[in-house]
């Protein structure tokens, strides 16, 4: 089954990815491709959003990670929202959960956004 | 109803066979009748004629004679004229046919000269005359052609009809008698009125067919009823007319000469045919004439003719009635007998049938009826008793062929999954009872499979009997021997004992080494098997240690080479062994003669060629399937025709060596070659699976992430290039569910990759690792090992949760 990626510029700083199908080692690189391309240096948030991802291997949890520690380099964090259960079963064995964002929705993210902007304005981190 | 009853046609054909002798008969009757009738009418008419003429000529006569002698006297007394006349006067009264009479007498002296002339009154009294004076100018005698007619002639003559103006006044005819006295011409006259003899003639008319007519000397007619005839001259008749017909001529002739005859001619008169009949008048010139018609004749003939017909109509009919009952009594026993066609011919033979009373040829048709109702009840008897007899033997040969059913082994089939291998047998006899036979024996410790199949020579019982020979001197033989060749040598010493009627089999017997595919074959006359090698698209492929077999990489069916060898029971004989190799997944197929000589309705036999294409085709590794797929074929070939010999199939197929040691037993198996797009086929074989054996959907995640992330550490780390491949096994049982992946590539334990970096790496790390951390948590028990050069890495999880 193949991966369909959709990304989404929410604003400069602020990415957006819908990411349906399978998350495997046949269709990973293709998502790094993408995220190579995507995560530049002014992105902070790069959100994942998982309502249509059905499945994830070691080698998506590979691309995550590596984007994940990509936006750490440069201030920005790793978001997800609507994770399936199994996914979220998932990254739970990895314990990767705990060191992620977990977004209910937009509406959380968006608020979390605003904090952040107010974060980055208050105090040059 | 004519045409069906023989009676009814006997008495038409009769029928009408009487009616048309009747009617020939008849007519002729007919004919000869009229003939006759005829004649009497002829003659009848010439019989009138006759006596009308009589009559006639009485009269004339009687004026002839009266005036005659009037002139005789007169001759002799020479009287005065007042005693003349007073004679002339007594005379005429005497006869009262004659008119008037008349005296003329020439004197040289004119004056002398004195005619005188009496004649009746019209109406007045008979007796009164009336005088006329003839010798008067106004009458002028010498001018009337009766005065011209007496002078010239000299001698009694009849006139012609004539009007007498001056004297007589009516129509006349008149008799001249001149003579001389004393020189002086003297005549006396008599007149005959036509009115007189028309009456006279119509008197003598007494019947409506006869007309009468009389023809003066000169031609003139006179008749008595005829009016169109009265007073035509009869030459003159038709004389213009060309049509004037012979007979008309002929008669003239006869008149004139006097004639007497008759004839049959048409008379327009009474517009029929007449007999016409003339005769000359006494002796005078005149002529009588009598026309009689037919008319009576056909009268007469049609009433006979009627009461013949009424007659014959009568007699036809009674004749029908005779006919009618006599033949239907003696057609009375044809329908008895037919009734008893019937009967027989709905099966009742018992009908009893009438006697046979005469001697004739019914009376002979129902005696043989009686001998063939016997006959056949005999017969039927007879057909009867043969059938019992036949059943008979037809039970005992079923209960011989049950005997024969467990000489076999007895599972037709054999399927044994530790040693990998399947058997599937199947022996039908020509008859029901046969020739043919098989045998086979696995023993599972040593894993060996020993089979046998033979075909007695011919079929039937005779047959049967030494295949039940056969087949026990086998199992006993095989109890202690196991090389092929041994197996036959031994049986073959037997059968040859005892072997009286010299019955042989052919026979082919083999020993299969379940553990490493060695076969060894031995064959007494008897067909090789056809031996079917596996296509090799995974890479299971075994190690051979044989030069005899052969790596092929699509499947090849090949018939291994004849071992020749005599058949058994006939001589000793020390028979070979044919050493073989199977490989992994091969089939064996082998068949008696039975499958290749049977012939279909052109004779045509199936022949090895077609059993070698069909096999070529064969897909599938089940031998059931590949005995029942082949007999479909043979039976569409064979179709109708009936089976010439009994027929033996037996297949074999070997799963191969490689999962011999380990006992592994799985129920899916999918093979990759290594490329990380196969694992979409791996993520189906699994769903597939799940949907196979209604395991739950909820596993289906799990297991693909396990299989993913195991062999793509597999391809990755482990894989070189002996790899050829790696499968995954499926299996499970009520608790687990196990997935065992199998490569051949060099030793690799994915379990000691090392524990993984958890949490999210740190800037700087690896993420190697990730993967198997993944399997552990995610299965319930794994367990990996390297045995026989495979990698087996054995992944287990729970069903339920």
């Amino acid at each position: 089954m193949a991966l369909t990626i959709d990304v989404v510029n929410r604003s400069s700083n602020c990415i957006k990815v819908y990411l349906i199908g399978r998350l495997d080692t046949n269709t990973s690189p293709n998502l790094e491709e993408i995220l190579d391309g995507a995560l530049t240096k002014n992105i902070r948030i790069l959100s994942l959003d998982m309502s249509k991802l059905d499945y994830i291997s070691s080698a998506g949890l590979r691309v995550l990670f590596k984007a994940s520690k990509t936006l750490k380099a440069q201030s920005g964090e790793l978001a997800m929202m609507h994770l399936q259960p199994q996914i979220q079963k998932v990254l739970d064995i990895v314990k990767a959960l705990p060191a992620l964002t977990i977004f209910k929705d937009d509406a959380e993210m968006d608020d979390y956004l605003d904090v952040m902007q107010k974060k980055v304005i208050d105090g040059e981190d | 109803m004519v045409k069906n009853s023989l009676a009814a046609r006997v008495v038409l054909w009769v029928t009408l066979g009487v009616i048309s002798i009747f009617t020939v008969v008849n007519s002729y009757d007919y004919l000869l009748t009229k003939e006759l009738l005829d004649e009497q009418l002829r003659q009848l008419a010439e019989f009138e004629v006759s006596a009308s003429e009589t009559r006639a000529s009485d009269i004339l006569d009687s004026l002839e004679h009266q005036t005659n002698l009037t002139a005789a006297l007169i001759r002799e007394v020479s009287p005065s004229q007042t005693r003349l006349e007073l004679m002339l006067k007594m005379a005429l009264q005497q006869n009262e046919y004659a008119y008037g009479m008349a005296v003329v007498v020439e004197h040289e002296f004119k004056n002398e000269s004195y005619g005188s002339y009496f004649h009746r009154e019209k109406g007045a009294k008979g007796r009164q005359l009336k005088f006329v004076d003839l010798n008067t100018a106004s009458y002028a005698l010498q001018a009337k052609e009766w005065y011209k007619q007496a002078r010239q002639l000299d001698r009694p003559t009849w006139t012609e009809p004539y009007y007498d103006e001056g004297a007589g006044n009516i129509l006349m005819t008149t008799y001249l008698v001149p003579f001389e006295i004393d020189g002086r011409f003297t005549l006396i006259t008599v007149d005959l009125a036509v009115s007189t003899f028309q009456k006279l003639l119509a008197s003598m008319e007494d019947k409506q067919d006869m007309s009468i007519y009389a023809i003066t000397p000169n031609g003139h007619i006179i008749s008595g009823n005829d009016e169109a005839m009265m007073l035509q001259q009869l030459y003159e008749i038709g004389v213009n007319d060309r049509k004037r017909p012979e007979w008309f001529r002929k008669l003239l002739i006869e008149i004139k000469e006097k004639k007497t005859g008759s004839f049959l001619t048409f008379c327009p008169r009474m517009k029929e045919n007449c007999w016409i009949s003339y005769a000359p008048l006494g002796d005078t010139q005149w002529t009588m004439l009598v026309a009689y018609s037919q008319t009576s004749l056909t009268t007469q003939l049609n009433s006979y003719s009627v009461h013949r017909l009424m007659q014959m109509s009568i007699g036809i009919a009674l004749l029908i009635w005779v006919i009618w009952s006599v033949t239907r009594r003696q057609f009375l026993p044809l329908k008895e007998l037919d009734k008893a066609t019937q009967e027989f011919a709905q099966g009742k033979l018992d009908y009893v049938l009438p006697l046979a009373v005469r001697s004739d040829e019914i009376g002979s048709l129902t005696q043989s009826f009686s001998m063939m109702q016997v006959n056949l009840q005999a017969h039927i008897e007879d057909l009867k008793r043969e059938t019992q007899h036949r059943e008979r033997i037809e039970s005992d040969l079923r209960a011989a062929s049950q005997i024969q059913q467990s000489l076999l082994p007895n599972d037709h089939e054999l399927h044994n999954v530790d040693l990998g291998v399947q058997l599937s047998a199947y022996l039908k006899p020509a008859r029901t009872v046969g020739g043919d036979l098989y045998y086979y024996n696995l023993q599972e410790d040593e894993g060996r499979l020993r089979f046998v199949i033979g075909d007695v020579s011919d079929k039937g019982v005779t047959a049967a009997i030494f295949m039940a020979r056969v087949v026990t001197a086998i199992r006993a033989i095989a109890e202690t021997t196991v090389k092929p060749e041994a197996l036959l040598t031994l049986l073959n010493n037997q059968l040859i004992e005892h072997n009286d009627a010299c019955m042989f089999v052919t026979l082919l017997a083999g020993t299969l080494n379940l553990r490493n595919g060695e076969l060894e074959l031995s064959s007494a006359g008897h067909p090789m098997p056809f031996y079917l090698s596996p296509a090799k698209t995974c890479s299971d492929a075994s190690v051979f240690h044989s030069d005899k077999a052969v790596v092929n990489n699509e499947k090849t069916v090949v018939k291994i080479d004849q071992l020749n060898g005599p058949a058994l029971g006939l001589y000793p004989y020390e028979f070979e062994c044919l050493d073989w190799v199977m490989e992994s997944g091969a089939s064996l197929f082998t068949y008696t003669d039975g499958l290749d000589e049977a012939v279909n309705a052109i004779n045509e036999p199936f022949g090895e060629q077609r059993i070698q294409q069909y096999l070529d085709q064969f897909e599938s590794t089940s031998t059931s399937e590949l005995i029942t797929n082949m007999l479909k074929v043979l039976d569409q070939f064979v179709g109708d025709a009936e089976p010439a010999d009994d027929l033996t199939l037996l297949a074999i197929h070997w799963r191969g060596r490689e999962k011999i040691y380990e006992k592994d037993v799985y129920k899916k198996k999918i093979t990759i070659e290594g490329r990380k797009e196969e694992l979409e086929c791996v993520n189906l074989a699994l769903d597939d699976y799940l949907r196979e054996f209604q395991l739950p959907d909820s596993l289906s995640m799990t297991l693909q992430l396990i299989a993913e992330e195991v062999m793509v550490n597999v391809i990755n780390y482990g894989y070189d290039e002996n790899a050829q491949g790696v499968s995954l096994l499926i299996d499970h049982d009520e608790k687990l569910i196990n997935l065992t992946f199998v490569d051949r590539a060099r030793a690799f334990n994915p379990l000691e990759l090392g524990e993984p970096r958890l949490g999210l790496p740190v800037e700087g790390e690896s993420v190697g690792g990730l993967g198997i951390h993944l399997i552990k948590e995610m299965s319930d028990f794994c367990r990996y090992e390297f045995t026989s050069g495979e990698n087996r890495f054995t992944v287990s999880c729970y069903i339920t949760t």
